[in-house]
């Protein structure tokens, strides 16, 4: 098992470098260079000819590329043209945000999706087979930022006081200037300001239940197609026959003995949903102004800023490459028959 | 559908012929119980008739704006429609794609593209709903059997009908639509208007347009994009699956190792790389025909990975079979093999896929246009317009509503149709879908009851 993650984690290095030299030449392949951002019209040919030089820009492309490789296996991003500051920076803030994100909707599809399945797998040509059915072809059909929009329409009118962007709430976000102001001019705290943990822990379970919930909708939707499938195929195998024969209770026979074996199938689609996860994350963080490696690889869209679109794009297919090594590796755990030597 | 899945014995009997009924098409569907079919044809006939009745000056005023090129293929068109020449090589094949193919090259909302639409229709429609003579089932191809195991399921015929009505939607645009897409009717009255008023069903947005008639125009660039990127993609895919399964060794591993490169990237950042980086390099004049076809290359480029590895699995399969080994006995080519005799057999999951693949690409275009990285301004597409409702949802929600309702009804469509297929392509994986009781038309259902369904009491 140890060999196994550590071989595919070596393999997924050349491919982690396959992307970045995808990057690396559609970005050279574009007329003008990342210098025409320090350059201004009426520069001399001399000024123009330093600052690529020191961009590195005269040299020939190979060591450019190699030069630029290296930097980025040492997790040197360079600078973000629009905000000044170091990519790496910018990216280690969002990251926990965005994997804060995608693991409760992985949560939500794998549990919603699941339940759902079995239900209607159980109950099989009811009314509320046929309705989870139904239902789940049009959420699966949901684009998530059309329903990420609506929620937002909904809990507006209905909840006002239910936070619809932003990962953090005014109270804190209050309390955080007061105790800033505090600290500046070196005045003791006023009473009442201090940010309990679990307070900080409750509002941004608040700010996240909507963006994973518009995430993760459509996926747990192909779930519940899936699992009630797979569930139907167990149903009918000897081994719940026996089961029920002894005389086990219904809940019992399909979650002791079904579930785990109806679980196979399902755990290999996690490899599947990381990218659409990922894909829809851009979408709905942009919405929710939720502070993720999304909303950041779109604000870099917008305002041109190549090191971070470049870093961006690197880290998420990182991720997903290694949410696939997960996913297999859980596809073990699962279903112990399948050895990994 | 082309008929090249012929069944085995096939020669054994007369070649069944389309026998055109004496009723109106569409009309003995509901008299066989088949009444969505029915409606998928006869629908858009009122829809025509409607047309022609209540706006003849826009048609006419359509003929007369008609270059010497555009009349010369409308004699082509239509007159092959009529004449039957398009219906050898099967109409529905032809005739649609064609569409599709004008509408995506000349551009939206021309009336005399949707002129020939009119003209071709009822041709069409008749072709589509026509009846066959009652062929023993032993002289069935296997594409005439999918297609009647296709009606058991009211849910994919439901989808059909819904294709076909936005394909309507689609092409008579110019039409249908009550304003021009992009006019500013009247900034300071007719600005943000509630929906269901009089003259403007779906309200007004914020410069004063009317959102029906964009929903409308904007189903031509979800509509195209997904059928032109997904026949593209599908076509690559079926390129690398077919070269990778039946050439094997080196080709094969350097295929799906590409193929498994490409699948663990996530889509929609890597189109916002690509088109980030192509939009930036563009000059300001880009025209927007321009920008769709390059937004279905990469769409395409994107995309055909799946395709790929379900054929090669289809193909390594079928090439160990006794009609290819026939084939090699008797000394055909390779290409011949390959084409005539593999690829053919491995079209079943493809075409599955490729229905589904649909209603995903139109949902990945919409993302891309929600951005700003789709087709620009003003241009009405769905996912723009889903956008520009944004900065309005609370007071002004039908701007955001209406369109991304259309997106769902649009893509649920195609999931229907392809779930409808894929249960028709291969019976064991039915999965909804039962047969009806009681042989509907001159058919009886192929396949027993789930046997589980028996055990399937309890809990």
């Amino acid at each position: 098992m140890f060999f196994f993650v550590i071989r595919r984690l070596l393999a997924g290095i050349p491919l982690i470098f396959l992307v970045f030299l995808g990057i690396f030449f559609l970005v050279h392949a574009m007329p003008g260079d990342p210098s025409d951002f320090y350059i201004k019209p009426e520069s001399p040919p001399a000024e123009i000819q330093l600052i690529r030089e020191q961009m590195g820009l005269d040299k020939p492309l190979l060591v450019q590329l190699g030069k630029q490789s290296w930097n980025y296996a040492q997790l040197e991003f360079g600078k973000s043209f629009s905000k000044n500051v170091d990519v790496s920076k910018l990216i280690l803030e969002a990251l926990p945000n965005t994997l804060m994100l995608s693991a409760l909707s992985l949560f939500l599809i794998f549990t919603l999706g699941t339940l759902m399945g079995i239900l209607s797998a159980v109950k099989q040509y009811s009314f509320l087979d046929k309705g989870i059915t139904l239902g789940s072809l049009f959420l699966y059909s949901m684009p998530s930022f059309w329903l990420a929009l609506m929620m937002v329409y909904v809990v507006a009118h209905w909840f006002p006081s239910w936070p619809i962007s932003g990962m953090v709430g005014e109270t804190i976000r209050m309390k955080e200037a007061a105790i800033a102001e505090s600290a500046m001019l070196n005045l003791p705290l006023p009473a009442g300001v201090a940010v309990g943990f679990w307070e900080r822990i409750v509002d941004s379970l608040q700010h996240l239940v909507l963006p994973a919930i518009a995430l993760g909708v459509a996926p747990a939707a192909g779930v519940a197609r899936y699992a009630r499938s797979s569930m139907l195929e167990v149903i009918r195998m000897d081994y719940i026959r026996t089961a029920r024969a002894k005389g086990l209770p219904g809940w019992k026979v399909i979650f002791k003995h079904a579930l785990r074996n109806s679980l196979i199938p399902i755990v290999t689609l996690l490899g599947l949903y990381l990218p659409f996860l990922i894909s829809g994350a851009v979408l709905v963080e942009t919405i929710f102004a939720w502070p993720g490696m999304g909303l950041l690889i779109v604000e870099g869209i917008f305002l041109r800023d190549y090191p971070v679109i470049i870093a961006n794009g690197l880290l998420l297919s990182c991720l997903v490459i290694v949410g696939n090594l997960l996913a297999d590796v859980l596809y073990g755990v699962v279903d112990p028959r399948i050895s990994y030597d | 559908m082309t008929d090249s899945f012929k069944n085995p014995d096939h020669d054994a009997g007369p070649r069944w012929q389309p026998e055109y009924p004496a009723d109106l098409p569409g009309i003995w569907q509901f008299r066989t119980g088949l009444p969505l079919l029915g409606l998928s044809v006869v629908l858009p006939l009122i829809i025509l008739l409607g047309i022609l009745i209540l706006v003849p000056g826009r048609v006419a005023t359509s003929f007369a704006e008609m270059d010497a090129v555009q009349l010369v293929l409308l004699v082509l068109f239509v007159g092959g429609t009529y004449t039957g020449v398009y219906r050898r090589v099967a109409i529905e094949v032809v005739a649609w794609p064609c569409m599709a193919f004008l509408v995506g090259f000349f551009g939206p909302g021309k009336p005399w593209l949707a002129t020939y639409f009119l003209l071709t229709l009822p041709a069409i429609l008749a072709f589509l709903g026509r009846k066959h003579a009652p062929v023993p089932k032993y002289l069935k191809s296997n594409w005439v059997l999918t297609r009647e195991r296709f009606t058991y399921s009211t849910l994919a015929q439901v989808g059909f009908l819904g294709i076909v009505l936005l394909y309507c939607l689609t092409f008579l645009a110019p039409y249908l639509s009550p304003y021009p897409p992009n006019k500013h009717l009247d900034i300071e009255n007719l600005r943000l208007l509630q929906p269901f008023v009089e003259g403007h069903l779906l309200g007004t947005d914020d410069y004063s347009r009317d959102i029906l008639s964009r929903i409308i125009h904007g189903a031509w660039i979800s509509m195209t994009i997904g059928i032109f990127a997904v026949s593209l993609s599908v076509s690559i895919g079926l390129m690398a699956g077919l070269l990778a399964g039946y050439v094997g060794g080196w080709t094969d591993w350097f295929i799906m190792r590409l193929v498994d490169f490409l699948l663990s990237l996530p889509r929609l950042v890597l189109l916002l790389v690509i088109l980030a980086v192509l939009i930036a390099s563009w000059p300001k004049d880009v025209p927007t025909e321009y920008r769709i076809h390059v937004i279905i290359a990469i769409l395409a480029a994107t995309g055909w990975m799946g395709t790929a590895r379900l054929v090669r699995g289809e193909v390594l399969s079928v090439k160990e079979r006794d009609f290819v080994q026939a084939g090699r006995a008797l000394g055909l080519s390779q290409i011949r093999i390959l084409m005539g005799h593999v690829a053919p057999n491995c079209l079943a999951p493809v075409i599955v896929s490729a229905t589904l693949g649909v209603g995903g690409t139109i949902l990945v275009e919409a993302g891309l246009s929600f951005l700003g990285l789709g087709v620009p301004p003003p241009t009405a597409t769905w996912g723009a317009m889903v956008n520009e409702g944004r900065e309005f949802l609370i007071d002004a929600p039908w701007i955001t509503f209406f369109p991304g309702i259309t997106i769902v009804i649009a893509v649920t469509c195609f999931n229907l149709v392809g779930d409808g297929l894929r249960d028709a392509m291969d019976p064991r994986l039915a999965s909804a879908g039962r047969p009806p009781k009681g042989g509907r038309r001159n058919v009886a259902p192929d396949e027993a009851p789930d046997e589980g369904e028996a055990e399937n009491e309890a809990a």
